[in-house]
């Protein structure tokens, strides 16, 4: 069952923009790359040490395979980052090029390049050493430098200030359902976010409990709370990034050209998840796509770049991602499941190879095919999409932030922050995590009752003196 | 935990314990070994390197305005030269140049004194006037170039690399290094120290050194020592790599500033604000990152586009006029101190080796001398007047 | 190391490989702060956010292989929570910390 998605429909304008000398045809609304991958483009970038091709991964800008120069602005996150129109894009290294890169001899070579190679050797040959260092210096950093205008155009212009009564970072599912919370409460919100409202929810289609509205796919149920906070009279929406959390009590927001320093009464986290990677040889190619990313090119991006695909998971999750690729005209030639017995909907015509092991992914420049060990053999699938649904985990660094604050020390706080079942979201005297973020994606009451709390805890300060030039 | 970190258990005695495993205490550490002390134990609460051996801005000079300086830094530019030789590892020691910035005519004019005075003692360094400057840092705004020193044979090196190779170095001659060992007390009888007091138990020891660095004022209170210096923190911030834009280390008077770019491309910098932040925490502030990116986005102005990966915070000890503080402390014998260090990094490879022939020897080198404990017991300064950092004896 | 270790790669930013984290468990390098600073795993771009799971992971592995006890922490997190512009951090005004 397709549901409907926000999505770069084809009623959508074109835009084109110049990619290495080409003209790329887009439409509105699409990522760079988006764009690159359905007029053929896998390779991204290469690494750093190695010079592997590299392409589009994890979708969300949580991993560094696909950053790109555009109009002499390097390190632009190009599945994040929408196709303006008329703008230069140009891939950052490889030489001569991307496609061909003359550097990854020191793939070929690795066994003489692995971590630390540099302290081992010309120890005793200071001269050589320093001749050394300074090729690798040329090779690392190779073609980034950004030009004059680039580096102007990305200064901010003015700093404001915002002093709301609750802060939600992540304007996800759970962050909407928090600052919808907060603002019922009679909390003035500012809502953090990066890009369009909904976060990975956009993507997805499991059902959601969205309480008065019923259960509903979870894309929708995005776009739902999405058009609430939007028509909210006390939540104020900003698109950029939250810096960090800081002694002085301050939560700046990076805008672009606008440096906004927030000093929040009370602050609910709402950064949601990362998707866990494969590790397996290879796991690097291009053509190795984490679940959401694959979900987010064929139903936002609205491309569709695969012929044929194998799914590695060991969750229900992956036969739904093989279910949604099958719908999208994609050749499933099985669900490589690593558990041995496997619960899933299964159609019957995806072969499911329960018990799986991944041997390796093979193909020099991108996938060509998987390597999977089952019942006792190595079978070779060929296909050019390995999709990849193992789970996510917390994002939680800004709560760790909070912890590190809180202590007085970092040393204090271990991984096992959360501690069990029945955690109440509670991080600090003043703040509070929601949604995957806090290992409860979709939990849209718990959401929505924190928003509330952290409104009355607010409420609950001693009134401040307004700040001189406050823009909240 | 890391190569040359001990394995076993704490011994009950030593010929000397060291405290904090550092860059100074490893060092002085490989140093005393070296000269055929036997049994050394370097204790440390966390792990070599975590502390501002291993978050500092990597940069090494010679080239400063007062003798006592010029001698101390200059003796270790010249064992930076030969380290990665003789500890058998690249500690990725860079002589690519140090650049002292001049933005305004005081400042030229102090440098230009400074270059006599580095010329009179030895030193190689060169005065560039704007013009030179400038050509010699195309990326720098021009507007902040007025003119600078140029010491050619200085430059930076990589912590981590050069706290592993003493760490190696030592453990091959028969250091303990221990880890997760922290020191909660200084024995101390009649006059002398014999030993401290850790959480695996107690150690004698008839030298005991300091070398604790932010950590250095807490335990010379368990020894009884109060000396007049505070704790300082120190931020920095790197950014991602990028195409070479900068090949000298570059320490801009006006901005309180210190910076390089890194072998990998990344250009690591820290900056200042006018007073000293006494604060213990590692978390670094807004202020200073605002600080940090206005300043040197003015000096850089392409850094405007680079994206920043990390800001961090370390801390170290200091006295009022920045000079780190070594020695035996008068009226405590066998209780020796190698702190207050700002400049620790660039510093240590002099400091360990005079140190430890102090130790070894009893005789203190004329180079070592001026940085005694006494000097700050008298409220004495070594007027030092190139430096980034806020001194209130400028 | 096997190639196929050598071809594992678990730092995207850095090409820290699977073969590099079972050398430097090796040498000695056994606390999540210095295997990153062996390996310049989290120090990339992207901070952790793709590799941190998979080091957690391969670093238990090899504890428990080794019978040692491994401290459970992530490597500190400092900001920026994603890379943001030196300019954007530049602009004038604001209230600075307070």
């Amino acid at each position: 069952m397709m549901s409907r998605r926000p999505g770069v429909g084809r009623d959508r304008p074109t835009v084109t923009f110049t990619f290495e000398g080409r003209t790329i045809t887009a439409r509105q609304g699409q990522s760079i790359a988006a764009a690159l991958l359905a007029n053929g483009v896998d390779i991204l970038t290469r690494s750093f040490k190695y010079r592997r091709p590299r392409g589009y991964t994890c979708g969300f800008d949580a991993c560094p395979n696909c950053p790109v120069t555009v109009d002499g602005l390097p390190g632009v996150a190009a599945c994040t980052t929408e196709v303006r129109g008329g703008e230069r894009v140009h891939r950052e290294r490889g030489w001569p090029s991307a496609d061909l890169d003359l550097l990854r001899v020191t793939d070929v070579l690795s066994r003489f390049f692995g971590a630390g190679f540099q302290f081992r050797h010309f120890a005793k040959h200071p001269r050589l050493s320093h001749l050394w260092e300074r090729v690798m210096a040329t090779v690392a950093g190779a073609g980034r430098l950004p030009t004059p205008g680039a580096a102007r155009a990305a200064q901010a212009r003015r700093v404001v200030t915002a002093s709301p009564d609750v802060l939600v970072v992540g304007g996800g599912l759970s962050g909407c359902a928090a600052a919808l919370g907060a603002a019922e409460r009679g909390a003035r919100v500012l809502l953090a976010n990066r890009g369009p409202l909904g976060g990975r929810s956009r993507v997805r289609r499991h059902p959601v409990d969205t309480g008065a509205d019923g259960t509903l796919p979870a894309c929708e149920a995005a776009q739902l709370l999405a058009r609430r906070v939007a028509a909210a009279e006390h939540i104020t929406v900003v698109d950029g990034t939250v810096v960090g959390a800081f002694e002085e009590g301050v939560f700046p927001i990076a805008e672009g050209a606008v440096l906004r320093e927030v000093r929040p009464r009370a602050v609910v986290v709402a950064t949601g998840s990362y998707e866990l990677p494969p590790l397996f040889p290879n796991n690097d190619r291009p053509g190795v796509v984490l679940a959401d990313a694959v979900r987010r090119l064929i139903h936002v991006d609205q491309v569709v770049p695969w012929r044929s695909a194998v799914v590695v998971t060991d969750r229900a999750a992956g036969h739904e991602l093989a279910a949604e690729l099958g719908e999208a005209g994609v050749a499933v030639r099985a669900v490589a499941d690593l558990r041995a017995r496997p619960d899933f909907p299964g159609t019957g015509r995806v072969p499911v190879l329960a018990g799986a092991r991944v041997a390796r992914v093979i193909g020099r420049r991108r996938v060509r095919a998987i390597e999977i060990e089952h019942a006792g053999r190595r079978r070779r699938l060929p296909c050019d999409l390995v999709g990849v649904a193992l789970g996510e985990r917390p994002a939680d660094e800004l709560v760790l932030q909070l912890r590190y604050l809180d202590a007085g020390t970092t040393t204090a706080v271990t991984d096992d922050w959360r501690p069990g079942d029945g955690f109440s979201g509670r991080v600090t005297e003043t703040a509070w995590v929601v949604g995957s973020a806090a290992g409860r994606g979709g939990d849209l009451s718990h959401a929505y009752a924190i928003g509330g709390r952290a409104a009355e805890h607010a409420a609950r300060q001693d009134p401040e003196p307004p700040v001189s030039g406050d823009d909240s | 935990m890391l190569p040359g970190v001990h394995d076993g258990p704490l011994a009950r005695t030593y010929d000397v314990v060291i405290v904090g495993a550092g860059i100074q205490g490893v060092g002085l550490a490989y140093e005393l070994a070296k000269r055929g002390v036997r049994r050394i134990a370097v204790l440390d609460r966390s792990w070599p390197g975590n502390g501002a051996s291993g978050r500092n801005g990597e940069m090494i000079r010679s080239a400063f305005s007062s003798p006592e300086w010029i001698n101390l830094f200059h003796h270790s530019l010249r064992r930076w030269h030969r380290l990665s030789a003789e500890l058998d590892f690249n500690v990725l020691f860079s002589p690519d140049g140090y650049v002292v910035l001049a933005s305004t005519e005081q400042q030229w004019s102090n440098l230009q004194r400074d270059a006599r005075t580095q010329a009179a003692h030895g030193l190689r360094t060169e005065l560039l006037d704007a013009a030179a400057m400038r050509e010699l840092l195309p990326a720098a705004n021009p507007e902040l170039v007025r003119g600078g020193i140029l010491q050619r044979d200085a430059g930076f090196a990589h912590h981590d690399a050069v706290v592993w190779a003493y760490l190696r170095a030592a453990a091959r001659l028969g250091v303990e290094v221990h880890a997760g060992v922290e020191v909660t007390g200084v024995r101390v009888s009649g006059g002398r120290v014999t030993g401290v007091t850790t959480a695996k138990g107690e150690v004698s020891a008839p030298i005991v050194v300091n070398a604790a660095g932010g950590g250095a004022l807490a335990i010379n209170a368990m020894a009884g020592v109060k000396l007049p210096m505070v704790q300082s923190r120190l931020e920095l911030l790197v950014t991602e790599p990028m195409r070479p834009f900068l090949r000298t280390a570059v320490a801009p008077l006006e901005l309180l500033g210190y910076c390089h770019q890194t072998k990998r491309g990344e250009f690591v910098g820290g900056t200042e604000l006018p007073y000293t932040d006494q604060s213990a925490s590692l978390n670094g502030t807004y202020r200073l990152l605002r600080d940090m990116a206005a300043k040197w986005v003015r000096l850089f102005p392409v850094l405007s586009g680079a994206r920043l990966l990390r800001h961090w915070a370390g801390t170290v000890t200091q006295y009022k006029d920045l000079a780190p503080v070594i020695g035996e402390m008068p009226g405590l014998s066998g209780y020796v101190v190698t702190i207050g260090w700002v400049y620790g990094f660039m510093g240590a490879p002099a400091a360990a080796e005079l140190l430890a022939e102090a130790i070894v020897t009893g005789r203190v080198s004329p180079v070592l001398a001026p940085f005694s404990p006494q000097r700050v017991i008298e409220g004495r300064v070594i007027a030092e007047t190139s430096l980034v950092v806020a001194s209130e004896a400028a | 190391m096997s190639r196929a270790a050598r071809d594992t790669i678990v730092c995207h930013c850095h090409d820290a490989t699977l073969a590099d984290l079972k050398v430097m468990w090796r040498e000695g390098y056994r606390h999540p702060d210095t295997v990153k600073r062996a390996t310049a795993a989290f120090m990339g771009p992207c901070q952790g956010k793709y590799c941190a799971p998979l080091v957690q992971e391969i670093l238990a592995g090899l504890a428990a292989e080794s019978g040692v006890e491994i401290e459970r922490r992530r490597p500190s997190v400092r900001a920026p929570l994603y890379p943001v512009r030196l300019g954007e951090l530049a602009a004038p005004g604001g209230e600075g910390g307070r």
